[in-house]
């Protein structure tokens, strides 16, 4: 009966009730949008890249070369030459590399050049390797592979043609419209970079820079942006790096992806900090809202305080009362935030997507937010003391 | 004015309410006491008509009696129990079980239907959940005669007479075996006030129930037997 008593209070007082709650479930979708994203985009970073031993690119810093290669942030410092990329793939400790061009793009999708090696070799996420939907992977200059979300949302096909661009903006001025590429083979999506990205053979990156009445037999590639490398032995990793590290003829780095992304992390982790403190300080002034608003309407429940009173209701459970009111504010605003947070997720999951290479998951639900559920609650329940111990003496005094 | 001289001497069977020697005082520090009550007395099943001017320690008076305040000495005895030996806790149980209530206003919670306001009543009483529909609760309703369609309405959509009746009927669901109305009727027009009034002296007739009625309406004080002037019984309200 206290729980109905309850419900009906909250709801004959609707209107600061609304907006106390509103105020809680922006902040709830706050901090759950802080965490989920936080977790998913750390999730969907280390499954991008796996069982790669070595990434080897012009000498720049490991985060740079990592951020470039494998999710397509930022740009290369620099080239490295054919000669070297040959050099490296000839040692005997090397199982398999996969040299990586990039510059290029198509309606602001990435262009990437590579060789038949890339669908052989890349994996992502446990192991899993590239899997085509259709088609099949390039075998000549002007085969384009694309991914499954770059297929998807420019609505292409297997044998339609499509013109490539130099440079990466989503309309470039500089269009090589003489270089028509036709689509070879569609990946099935992979939650990753990959499915942003257009895929052409080396050669194809270098007849999309041949000059438009400029001989076309020779495109063998003069250099490569990076290049991933699989060891047959782990053990060599360390030795090939240093090996890279102190290539003579030309300036290169060579990086273990998990170092660099446990870099990433550490730089990351002070803006983690910064955006955990502020969504709880969020969270801490829609409490604050909360509190405010139930203190104040014991003054105008006075005599609802004195009725239940005389019909025997005790100061404690006055106490409980009000602490049950700031319990369903709390579940309302924790479900309320939660589908909000769902809710948005579901609208801008493809934009985060291709924006930023993010895989966000739609399923709040997991361990972490129902800890932050839970200490949502207990913080309430803590903090509702106050307003509900106002009760409490409100009852014991008054008659 | 009628004023009854009080008996002094406990008749055989056991009074409703005795109060002996019962002075109050809301702080500690104050010179005079707001209640100063040598002896107050009244019988199992009797109706008393309690009149007295606002400020005379009328709502002092029935907080004691109900077990809200508490005394700083003498015997404050209400259906036999001393309430002043009684923990917070006890003396709100005794309430719930033992006191039915009837105020001026604001008898019932607004936003709850008439049924749960009763249930609400019911549930600090017995401590249990069960608190359904019931014919107990039909019963009652249909006493107050409230029409049936209104029974799950909020309270706040009926008129004032008609909360007022559903009060005597919350106010009786538990059996208590005494009824404190404290100025009931004074919210109430000339009709509602005679049909109330009828409806309060038969229902605790036939309970059985002691009733303390309080008001300066002096009009009322034909359906009572016995009337007691607050300022007779506080001794502060008459110096």
């Amino acid at each position: 009966m206290l729980i109905k008593l309850a419900i009906e209070s909250l709801k004959y007082r609707k209107g600061s009730v609304v907006l106390t709650c509103v105020a809680m479930m922006i902040s709830v979708f706050v901090l759950l949008g802080v965490e989920h994203t936080r977790k998913q985009a750390k999730d969907s970073f280390a499954s991008t890249v796996s069982g790669v031993d070595l990434i080897i690119g012009a000498r720049s810093g490991s985060l740079n070369l990592l951020l470039y290669s494998v999710f397509r942030i930022g740009s290369p410092v620099n080239n490295i030459s054919w000669e070297s990329y040959q050099k490296f793939k000839a040692k005997d400790e090397v199982a398999w590399t996969i040299p990586i061009s990039l510059g290029d793009s198509h309606l602001g999708y990435r262009v990437l050049g590579s060789t038949e090696a890339y669908f052989d070799h890349y994996q992502y996420g446990r192991k899993q390797r590239l899997v085509f939907e259709s088609g099949s992977p390039f075998t000549s200059t002007y085969d384009v592979v694309l991914g499954a979300a770059v297929a998807d949302k420019l609505d292409y096909k297997i044998g339609d043609s499509l013109v490539l661009s130099h440079g990466i903006a989503a309309t470039s001025f500089e269009q090589h419209t003489d270089s028509p590429f036709v689509v070879k083979g569609i990946l099935s999506p992979t939650g990753t970079p990959v499915d942003q990205t257009l895929h052409v053979k080396l050669e194809g990156i270098e007849a999309i820079h041949q000059p438009p009445n400029g001989k076309k037999d020779d495109l063998q590639p003069s250099s490569i942006t990076a290049f991933i490398v699989g060891l047959k032995s782990r053990m060599d990793t360390f030795r090939l790096q240093r090996e890279v590290n102190e290539f003579q003829p030309e300036a290169l780095s060579a990086i273990l992806p998990g170092v660099a992304l446990t870099e990433l992390w550490s730089t990351m982790s002070m803006l983690e900090g910064i955006l955990r403190l502020i969504s709880a300080l969020v969270f801490i002034a829609a409490l604050l809202g909360m509190i405010a608003m139930m203190a104040a309407s014991l003054r105008e429940r006075s005599k609802e305080i004195q009725l239940l009173r005389i019909i025997g209701a005790t100061a404690t459970s006055l106490f409980l009362l009000v602490q049950l009111e700031a319990v369903l504010i709390s579940v309302l605003s924790i479900l309320g935030g939660a589908g909000i947070l769902a809710l948005i997720l579901l609208v801008s999951r493809e934009t985060i997507s291709t924006t930023f290479g993010v895989h966000l998951d739609i399923n709040i639900v997991n361990e972490n937010t129902g800890l932050i559920a839970l200490a949502i609650l207990i913080t309430t329940l803590v903090v509702a003391a106050f307003p509900a111990f106002l009760a409490y003496r409100q009852g014991k005094t008054q008659i | 004015m009628n004023t009854r001289i009080l008996p002094v001497t406990a008749p055989a069977h056991s009074p409703a309410i005795r109060l002996k020697d019962v002075a109050f005082n809301y702080t500690e520090q104050a010179s005079t006491p707001i209640l100063n009550i040598p002896s107050w007395q009244v019988d199992e099943g009797e109706h008393v008509f309690v009149v007295g001017k606002s400020g005379s320690g009328k709502s002092t008076l029935l907080g004691l009696l109900c077990g809200l305040l508490k005394t700083d000495s003498g015997i404050t005895e209400v259906l036999g129990q001393n309430l002043h030996k009684l923990s917070g806790r006890k003396r709100d149980q005794f309430r719930a079980c033992n006191i039915g209530y009837v105020a001026q206003s604001f008898n019932l919670i607004p936003y709850l239907s008439v049924v749960d306001n009763i249930k609400l009543a019911i549930s600090f009483a017995t401590k249990t959940s069960s608190s359904t529909f019931n014919n107990d609760i039909e019963a009652l309703l249909r006493a107050v005669k409230l029409p049936n369609s209104h029974w799950f309405k909020p309270v706040n959509r009926l008129s004032i007479g008609q909360q007022q009746r559903v009060a005597i009927a919350r106010s009786i669901v538990n059996k208590p075996k005494l009824i404190i109305a404290d100025e009931p009727t004074s919210s109430l027009d000339q009709s509602n006030r005679d049909a109330f009034i009828e409806m309060l002296m038969e229902t605790s007739d036939q309970h059985k129930i002691t009733l303390v009625f309080v008001s300066h309406d002096l009009s009322l004080r034909q359906h009572f037997t016995r009337i007691d002037e607050m300022a007779a019984i506080n001794l502060v309200g008459g110096l």
